[in-house]
């Protein structure tokens, strides 16, 4: 072993308590820092997927008025086509039609969102159609057939079967009326769903509210969240020759879900940050004492000739051997809780309903990945080797002579 | 007789020997200093956004408590109506406990102007008979407030979505009691702003008077809100309001809304956890300078016992030095993030978030909140960890042999 | 407070203290028998690692035998828990060490009063007394110098000012002379001896110098842990 990292080796282990106690402060720290970070990264991942996965989707195509004004009259006169462009290349890709209407049963009536769907394809762009409890789901050979949810159901005293009268205005702004037959009752749990769409086929949709051959937009979704940007792009230059389209990505389609994300980041980034400071001045501590304490050694070493930077060197490897100690710890340990935890999941009491509101499933799991694991450990090393230049500039500034003569 | 060691003159050593060292003591008492500032300020932060978001819910749902037909909440149909005319109730309503109360007409209904459509809430209140409190959480930017058999009040929102003006007519389509649809073509006579913008869409409110004629409700409603002077008094009056009207289901705010009140408790469980992990990480690094500080001072331990100093004043003169130490942080911490929190007494503004914000039922400013108890809870957590992590450390040096200690080298 | 004198005599019997450096024994007291009456003045003396240190901690309750019996007025001190050890060293002996006296971040006078306010004098009395003391043994105008910044000399002047101050029974000195010039020395040994005779001080004082004998009204001689001479059996 090279003689210098030998000898910041046994410097290291000269106060066995107070590398151990330093150590310990980092490896708790360490430990927190990995399992918060991995909880937070899984909530957000499923919070992510359960919502987009239900209905929105990680990217649209639409008119570029319709985000901020959907009115039935934004809508895409070849979506379709567009679609159908999608999925040649492998995209999942789905087209749907959006307008209002007051959905009334023989003794009820509410206002509702009324989804058309390209009923052989909305699955896979939402799993809205897996959550069917009762019935079928919509097909071709039942014309005017419509899926609500259970909740609308109970609102609306309907079950498979009941006929619902459907009142609205069309994209022309003439009137739209029909009568609709429940053939499947669908419960997502999401209570926004719920309680505002039902479904019925695109082409009927279509002839109701007067579209034509136009769509609200075209839903498309991604394999994983971390594609969606390159996913844009290709979609991008698949639909690039159309005048007046806009891909719109998740973060636009649900702008509160990112930063109910990033605010709920910003408090714990404070205390992740407030948690590596209180480490750093640990170690900061530690090696303040260990060049306090060897000022007469220091002393000897560059009498004998050593260059204080040498010994600056020396300083920095004996804090990188410290701070590796608690991070080798630190990650193994959190590792380990990680990967115990993202297999069972955690769960305690009363979170299902407050999770619900979320779009969160009643237990977590933490997400195990080497970016979430390795950010916090790798914070606090950097931290701490900063901080030791403290110290290290201390050093600098030893004479000889005065090092020696100093208790 | 034995060894006599007033208070003073430990305190008076520890500072001393504090001082000894200078730089690592600053360094702990910063570390302390930052922590404690930290940790007051992210309580007094969280604070602001749970009663906000508990304000904001009382004021959305509204009220503090709610009285309905015992249906009425799964199936908040027109039918689920009830007679308010009840003199026993009419008499707690009247109470002093009962800040404000307003009865309410709530149906779904399709709204159209010329251009589009929408689904809204309709919420019909007696605009002569309550105060602002009826409207729940809305500001009116335009036109005027209702009055009675007046026109509608619709959100900002709202208008935009519609595609229409102040003054313009728009026409409602709801079932009315008798099952048939029921129509009304009103003025919009005002324009409001909500802090949640999902309300401001959906929810538009008619004069009771109104909607009752209109819908063949007569002197029937939906709900009564509730506005308490204490919170504490909730559940009192709650069963006081319940026994004048035992037909009728009278829920508290936290009933209605459970998720809440977990959110509340689990957010308040969270900031304890955060607490004491962020001080029993510090704890390591306090004991580490205590650990040091007696190593350095072996001598001089010997010395003291030889004298004829106690064990456990040994003991108690380590630990005052941990808690001098400890006192400088807190003070120092105390007093940075008093004065951060007095600087932002009036709000941050957090708009960039509003829509995120939102989703939880927090408005776009939060103030913080700055609650004595939170900052004596945050102080005595810090000293308690503190002189506790400071027991090892003291123990042993009050084991110290005198003899060894004084001759080590 | 009340001193009876008679209660302080020392007796040791069979005194033995080994300790282990490496695979070596080192034998620190061998079978040391002494009586001490109260008044005596005694020079301990002998080369170094003779075992005089040693010695004198062991009456001062400092050090614990391997072996033997060590009574102070009948008492044997064995049998007091580490606590009553504390009292009796505070009350009624004052220590001079050989090196290491004085707390260093008291200054000369609070030393000197620390002691004191152990004892729980006053305030005001403690004050007085100490700087009586301070002056005695010629250190006014440096009370409040800190020992860092005191010579050798001077330290040691303070520890035998804090030494004496409380008038206990019995002084025990490890070189207190060693860092003195001679007038300094022999004011300091005549203060010793005053205060032998007004009070009935017991003096034990390890030391090398010829001076101390001339004071000293009995004079034992150690090597390798043994009592080698000892002028009061002759």
């Amino acid at each position: 072993m090279n003689l210098t990292l030998s000898l910041a080796w046994r410097n290291v282990w000269r106060h066995k308590r107070r590398t151990w106690l330093t150590t310990s402060a980092m490896t708790l720290c360490n430990v927190v820092l990995i399992f918060m970070m991995s909880l937070q990264a899984g909530s957000y991942l499923s919070m992510i997927n359960n919502t987009l996965s239900m209905f929105s989707g990680h990217l649209q195509v639409q008119h570029p008025q319709y985000l901020n004004d959907p009115k039935p009259r934004y809508a895409i006169t070849n979506a379709i086509h567009i679609a159908d462009t999608l999925r040649k290349q492998g995209i999942n890709a789905s087209t749907r039609g959006i307008g209002f209407a007051l959905i009334s049963s023989e003794t009820r009536a509410k206002p509702m969102q009324v989804i058309g769907v390209e009923e052989q394809f909305e699955a896979t762009v939402s799993n809205i159609p897996g959550t069917l409890r009762k019935g079928n789901y919509l097909t071709s050979d039942n014309p005017y057939g419509v899926v609500i949810s259970e909740l609308a159901a109970t609102l609306l005293h309907a079950d498979i079967g009941s006929e619902l009268t459907l009142l609205g205005s069309g994209q022309d702004d003439s009137f739209a009326a029909s009568i609709l037959t429940v053939t499947g009752i669908y419960d997502s749990g999401m209570s926004d769903i719920d309680r505002n769409m039902i479904f019925i086929r695109l082409e009927d949709f279509q002839d109701i509210f007067s579209f034509g051959k136009s769509a609200s937009q075209v839903v498309i979704t991604s394999e994983s969240i971390f594609d969606v940007e390159s996913l844009a792009k290709r979609v991008d230059a698949l639909i690039g020759k159309e005048q007046n389209l806009a891909v719109v990505e998740w973060n636009d389609l649900v702008p509160g879900l990112k930063q109910a994300i990033q605010s709920d980041m910003m408090s714990a980034l404070f205390i992740y940050l407030v948690l590596i400071i209180v480490v750093v001045f640990s170690v900061l501590n530690n090696q303040l004492m260990a060049v306090l304490e060897r000022q007469r050694e220091y002393g000897i070493l560059i009498a004998l000739g050593v260059r204080p930077n040498k010994l600056l060197f020396l300083l920095l490897m004996e804090t990188t051997i410290l701070v590796m100690l608690g991070l080798i710890i630190g990650v193994t340990l959190g590792t380990a809780i990680v990967e115990y935890t993202a297999n069972v999941g955690i769960a305690f009491e009363g979170m299902e309903e407050m999770n619900a509101k979320f779009n969160l499933p009643a237990r977590i799991f933490p997400a195990l990945h080497p970016l979430v694991i390795l950010a916090g450990p790798l914070l606090v090393a950097l931290g701490s080797i900063l901080a030791t230049l403290y110290p290290a500039f201390k050093l600098q500034r030893l004479s000889p002579l005065a090092s020696r003569y100093k208790a | 007789m034995s060894a006599k060691l007033p208070m003073r003159t430990m305190l008076s050593l520890a500072s001393r020997n504090l001082l000894r060292n200078k730089e690592r003591s600053a360094i702990m008492a910063g570390s302390l200093t930052i922590a404690v500032a930290a940790m007051i300020f992210l309580i007094a932060m969280m604070r602001g956004m749970m009663g906000d978001m508990q304000t904001q819910t009382i004021k959305g749902l509204p009220g503090d408590i709610q009285i309905h037909h015992p249906t009425y909440r799964n199936d908040p149909d027109i039918e689920y109506h009830f007679s308010p005319t009840n003199e026993h109730l009419r008499s707690v309503l009247n109470s002093p406990l009962i800040r404000a109360w307003s009865e309410r007409i709530k149906v779904n209904a399709m709204i159209s102007s010329e251009r589009a459509n929408r689904g809204v809430e309709i919420i019909a209140f007696n605009p002569a008979q309550e105060g602002r409190d009826a409207y729940g959480n809305i500001n009116l930017i335009d036109g005027q407030w209702l009055e009675q058999g007046s026109g509608i009040i619709v959100g900002k929102a709202l208008l935009e979505k519609l595609e229409t003006d102040l003054g313009k007519r728009v026409v409602l389509m709801t079932r009315a009691l008798d099952g048939n649809t029921a129509e009304i073509g009103l003025p919009i006579i005002g324009v409001y702003r909500a802090e949640m913008r999902a309300s401001e869409e959906s929810q538009i409110y008619i004069a009771l008077d109104k909607a009752q004629h209109w819908l063949g409700l007569d002197s029937y409603i939906h709900e009564i809100a509730i506005y308490v002077n204490d919170q504490q008094q909730l559940s009192t009056i709650q069963s006081q309001l319940q026994q004048a009207r035992p037909d009728l289901e009278v829920m508290r705010w936290d009933e209605l809304i459970p998720y809440l009140s977990t959110m509340l408790k689990t957010s308040d469980a969270m900031i304890t956890v955060l607490i004491v992990i962020v001080f029993v990480t510090l704890s390591f690094g306090l004991v580490n300078t205590l650990v040091m500080a007696i190593f350095e001072r072996t001598k001089e331990i010997g010395l003291m016992l030889a004298l004829g100093l106690k064990p456990l004043q040994i003991s108690l003169l380590i630990m005052s030095e941990m808690l001098v130490l400890l006192l400088c942080g807190l003070f120092l911490g105390d007093i940075i993030a008093s004065s951060i929190l007095y600087l932002l007494r009036d709000g941050i503004d957090l708009s960039q978030f509003a829509d995120g914000l939102a989703m939880m039922g927090v408005s776009a400013s939060l103030t913080p909140i700055f609650k004595l108890d939170d900052i004596i809870l945050c102080n005595s957590i810090v000293i308690l960890l503190g002189l506790a992590s400071s027991l090892i450390p003291a123990w042993k040096a009050s084991h110290l042999k005198p003899i060894e200690a004084l001759y080590r080298d | 407070m009340t001193k009876d004198s008679s209660l302080y005599a020392v007796q040791c019997r069979n005194l033995c203290r080994h300790y282990q450096q490496g695979e070596q024994t080192i034998m620190g007291l061998d079978n040391v028998n002494i009586d001490i009456q109260d008044g005596e003045f005694i020079c301990l003396t002998g080369p170094s690692g003779s075992g005089k240190t040693t010695l004198l901690n062991h009456l001062g309750g400092l050090d614990t035998p391997n072996s033997g019996e060590l009574s102070i007025a009948g008492q044997s001190l064995s049998n007091l828990t580490p606590s009553e050890l504390s009292d009796l060293r505070l009350n009624n002996i004052g220590f001079v060490f050989q090196s290491y006296n004085l707390i260093p971040v008291l200054s000369a006078i609070e030393n000197i009063e620390f002691i004191l306010m152990m004892q729980g004098v006053g305030k005001q009395r403690r004050g007085q007394q100490a700087l009586a003391m301070l002056n005695e043994v010629g250190l006014q105008g440096l009370e409040h110098r800190r020992p860092a910044e005191l010579s050798g000399g001077q330290q040691q002047r303070v520890a035998v000012a804090r030494a004496i101050v409380s008038q206990p029974a019995l002084v025990l000195a490890d070189e207190p002379t060693a860092n003195l010039d001679s007038v300094t020395a022999e004011q300091l040994l005549a203060l010793f001896q005053n205060l032998n005779k007004k009070l009935n001080t017991t003096f034990v004082i390890a030391s090398h110098d010829p001076r101390v004998q001339n004071y000293a009204t009995r004079l034992i001689r150690m090597q390798d842990g043994k009592i080698i001479e000892d002028s009061a059996s002759e």
